[in-house]
């Protein structure tokens, strides 16, 4: 196990290394010159004095595979710089911005996931009833409406409608934002701050729910027919105890790596959702960061999302050795 | 299957159990009245939220001598008073007057300007307002190494360009002479400039408190920067918000406010737009930007400052270069383009594309910028029988179109709406005409020559009439923000005179007269309208405006 963790994570440092490469070459492909745009490009003719010495600041004038080695280096000594835009230094937008990301994601894939797999259960257990299709297609009408018209939705009815018609205060969510940013334990909202990550977590957690829903309803019926349930069932135990202890426990493993997979998909969905209800996580500050040509920014927050995603990749393989014992990480086993 | 719907009551009983806690966690709203008073004649106090100021995307640094655009601006202004500011009480008849400075004089040909400081004024720290304070501020603000987008404001001073050079290590300027004892700072300009001390009202040229600053010379906007302003930060900019607080310190500006009514005011940094309003209309926030598409249901539904105007023009310019069409370069051609811009029909764009939320212009420069004066432009309002009339003198001159014209504009602005009117005007008096939308490094294309009819928008930097006419039509403008590359001696002659008039009145006669030249005979530029506010407020905010400049004076803004 502790080899197999020792080589997952310096492949992940590989995957790192591959990612920073990938968003220098994207920066310098993107159209314009950065100094340019820096120097208000977008809004005027910039004054070419100044254009220059901004160029000279950031060492933008620099052939490519200079500032890439300074960066790398940079990287490496956990300087990621300051940003071009308001000189902040990265390594502080990095400690504000990810906290808020990674509770959002985890509330979302809690939600997702506890939903997702109970409706997928509930589907396998009523296959072809009523409740098998109407929750499915529930779940997957709303999967199919866009992130950002859903959350409008939301902010209008519990934000607008409420404020416009005098609904109660228990009633009422919050518009948008984070709010007191109180937290317990990391992840636990207080009761205040609970009201602020309720909508953008849901409406994160509707991109995948239905996917979840499915893939848990075709395995635990694959599942369902196997030798060992019939067995089981021979032996005499409730179909409760079989669910449990048995299907739902196999039927677990597709599932659970599609949701750590689908963490990726999350923290692509969730610059929509951050951006819509101004929740200040990583995602929509490097879009931010992209508009406004801020490569140190970029650098450093794509290297945390890429980081946060590999060692959650991680966890998921992991977790296989105690989903099912016959997986065990030996000296062979690289999945 | 009894033991499979067992798990669905204590499910019900977990969401049911998290909506009682939500519930009860929460009786005080997220300040929808925004009051921590309960007397309702108190103005004074009080916590104001903004949420139209600050949006994510615009925002840079808060750092006097690096804000770019008028978002962070909000904030600097508000922590930092210059030596001038203008009183803009009458809107359309603003008068410049002393703010740090008690007087400011030219000599009599306008080319070294010194101002006096008020006495004992002190930053919010204590440390104290000297002349020094400001040179060190210049100087700092104007070095190459910092890489201000404002930098070539230095230029005014003599010799200022040489601490902008790239690559000088030119700190210190010796035309800029500070007199701490005297309280004089005197500045020699490198060319007369009558403006000059409207100019300083520009955030680049406030004061520092220098041995704070010198110890995060580069990285002062990160900080709680101290300022002399009528508030001060509590606490650095976060990526969420930033929080100012009263200075007790302050002396007051030139309108005869002497103390801020707020006890707080928090800017909330935002992301979306449309967001922002939702959250606006749902009592959570005291302004907001109105988005495109919503100005009629702002104006009807709240209090909105779209009846401000605001100093900034949209126009399109014609190519005075490689544009034998539409240039004097061959021909001249001064009737074609009055033609044109008789024309245009900026009523129907008004309507269709802003809403009617824009101003109908009467010249370039606009009500607020001292020496304006009305109804300037004899053919800058829509006439389509003047407009063909015109066109038959100028084809009976010997003027032939052996082309469709070309419109150049930006993408991504929103300006393909105004461009197919424009080319449905056009058509109406004989003219075919084909578009050119640029992505890419528009204006410096522009600027180098690739204007035919192009788009563009000024917004004043300070608010002068120069600001206008010499940054965006004289010979010096060239290759910079006159896109069009107009070029005229006896345009220039007239600018040089204005700037170097020191009587107030004859100055603005001297740039009325250029202005007239510029549109009247020459026609080199087409203004469309003029911008006004664009932001909306509770019901119980005082005070709140957006003045022609567009920073608002926040010690004016109470809470009922």
């Amino acid at each position: 196990m502790l080899a197999f963790t020792v080589r997952r994570l310096f492949s992940l440092l590989v995957v790192i290394w591959g990612a920073v490469t990938l968003v220098f070459y994207l920066y310098y492909a993107l159209p314009g010159d950065p100094a340019e745009i820096m120097a208000g490009g977008n809004n005027r003719n910039p004054d070419p004095a100044v254009v220059a010495n901004i160029g000279a600041k950031y060492g933008l004038d620099d052939p490519i595979i200079v500032q890439y080695g300074r960066y790398m280096w940079g990287v490496v000594t956990w300087d990621f710089g300051e940003s071009f835009k308001d000189g902040k230094p990265v390594t502080d937008i990095i400690a504000e911005r990810t906290p808020a990301s990674l509770r959002l994601a985890t509330w979302a894939m809690a939600l997702e996931a506890s939903l997702g797999i109970f409706l997928g259960v509930l589907s396998a257990k009523r296959k072809g009833s009523l409740a098998d299709s109407a929750t499915t297609i529930g779940a997957a009408v709303v999967s199919a409406v866009p992130v950002f018209v859903l959350a409008f939705l939301f902010q209008q009815v519990t934000g607008v409608y409420a404020n416009t018609h005098d609904w109660p205060s228990w009633a009422r969510l919050p518009v948008q934002g984070i709010g007191p940013n109180q937290w317990y334990l990391f992840v636990v909202p207080s009761v205040e701050q609970f009201r602020y990550l309720i909508q953008p977590a849901i409406v994160l957690a509707t991109v995948s729910t239905v996917v979840v829903a499915r893939l848990q309803r075709t395995t635990m019926l694959e599942t369902q027919k196997s030798d060992f349930v019939r067995t089981a069932r021979a032996k005499g135990l409730s179909e409760g105890q079989i669910t449990r202890r048995h299907t739902l426990r196999n039927a677990l493993i597709p599932v659970v790596t599609f949701i750590g997979i689908d963490f990726g998909t999350l923290i692509t969905a969730a610059i929509l959702t951050e951006t819509v209800f101004n929740w200040p996580g990583l995602g929509s500050r490097l879009v931010t960061a992209l508009d406004g040509r801020d490569l140190p920014v970029l650098v450093g927050l794509t290297t945390v999302v890429v980081l946060i995603y590999g060692l959650v990749n991680l966890a998921v393989d992991l977790s296989y050795g105690w989903l099912d014992p016959r997986v065990r990480q030996s000296s062979r086993g690289a999945s | 299957m009894i033991r499979t719907k067992r798990w669905r009551a204590p499910l019900a009983g977990v969401f049911a159990l998290a909506l009682l806690a939500s519930a009860c966690g929460d009786s005080k709203d997220d300040s929808s009245s925004g009051t921590e008073t309960t007397e309702a004649t108190a103005k004074s106090g009080g916590e104001f939220i903004d949420g139209a100021q600050l949006v994510a995307d615009n925002l840079t640094s808060y750092d006097p001598g690096l804000v770019q655009t008028l978002d962070e601006s909000q904030v600097t202004t508000a922590v930092y008073d210059g030596l001038t500011d203008f009183d803009f009480t009458d809107k359309v008849n603003p008068v410049l007057k002393g703010d740090g400075a008690e007087r400011f004089e030219p000599n009599a040909d306008a080319t070294v300007w010194t101002f006096t400081l008020k006495k004992d004024l002190e930053f919010s720290n204590g440390d104290p307002v000297l002349p020094s304070s400001y040179k060190f501020a210049w100087e700092r603000n104007a070095r190459a190494g910092f890489a201000s987008p404002y930098g070539y404001l230095i230029n005014f001073v003599k010799d200022g360009a040489s601490l902008q050079e790239e690559g000088s290590t030119v700190t210190t300027l010796d035309s800029i002479v500070a007199d701490d004892t005297a309280l004089t700072l005197t500045v020699t300009l490198e060319s007369a400039n009558a403006d000059f001390a409207a100019i300083v009202t520009h955030p680049f040229f406030g004061p520092l408190p220098q041995t704070l600053v010198e110890a995060n010379l580069d990285d002062w906007g990160t900080t709680a920067m101290v300022g002399n302003g009528p508030f001060k930060m509590a606490a650095a900019a976060n990526e969420t918000e930033v929080v100012l607080v009263p200075n007790d310190k302050w002396d007051g500006n030139v309108e005869g406010d002497t103390k801020p009514k707020l006890d707080k005011l928090t800017f909330k940094i935002q992301k979306d737009p449309e967001s922002a309003y939702t959250d606006f209309e749902s009592g959570n926030l005291m302004s907001a930007t109105i988005p495109s598409g919503k100005y009629s249901q702002a104006l009807a539904d709240h209090n909105n400052t779209v009846s401000s105007g605001t100093l900034g023009v949209y126009y399109f310019q014609f190519g005075f270069v490689n544009n034998p069409q539409l240039s004097d370069e061959v021909r001249d051609n001064s009737l074609l383009r009055k033609a044109i811009s008789t024309a245009i029909d900026r009523e129907q764009i008004n309507a269709k594309v802003y809403e009617n939320s824009r101003t109908l212009p009467t010249g370039v420069v606009m009500p607020g910028i001292p020496g304006y004066k009305a109804d300037l432009c004899e053919f800058c309002s829509f006439d389509l029988e003047k407009a063909k009339g015109l066109m038959e003198d100028w084809k009976a001159d010997g003027g032939t179109i052996d082309g469709p014209i070309t419109i150049n504009f930006n993408t991504g602005g929103g300006h393909e709406d105004v461009v197919s009117i424009v080319q449905e005007n056009l058509k109406a008096i004989g003219i075919e005409s084909t578009t050119d939308p640029i992505s890419e490094k528009y204006f410096g294309t522009m600027a180098d020559g690739g204007c035919r009819f192009c788009r563009a928008g000024w917004y004043a930097d300070y608010p002068t009439y120069g600001n206008f006419s010499y940054d965006l039509f004289s010979t010096d403008s060239v290759g910079g923000n006159n896109n069009g590359s107009f070029s005229d001696p006896k345009y220039d002659e007239l600018l040089a005179s204005a700037q170097a008039e020191t009587d107030d009145a004859k100055r603005a006669e001297l740039y009325q007269e250029a202005e007239s030249y510029l549109l009247n005979d020459k026609m080199a530029v087409v203004p469309f309208n003029w911008y006004t506010g664009d932001q909306v407020y509770a019901d119980n905010v005082t005070g709140y405006d957006q003045p022609p400049l567009g920073l608002i004076l926040w010690e004016k803004v109470g809470l009922k």
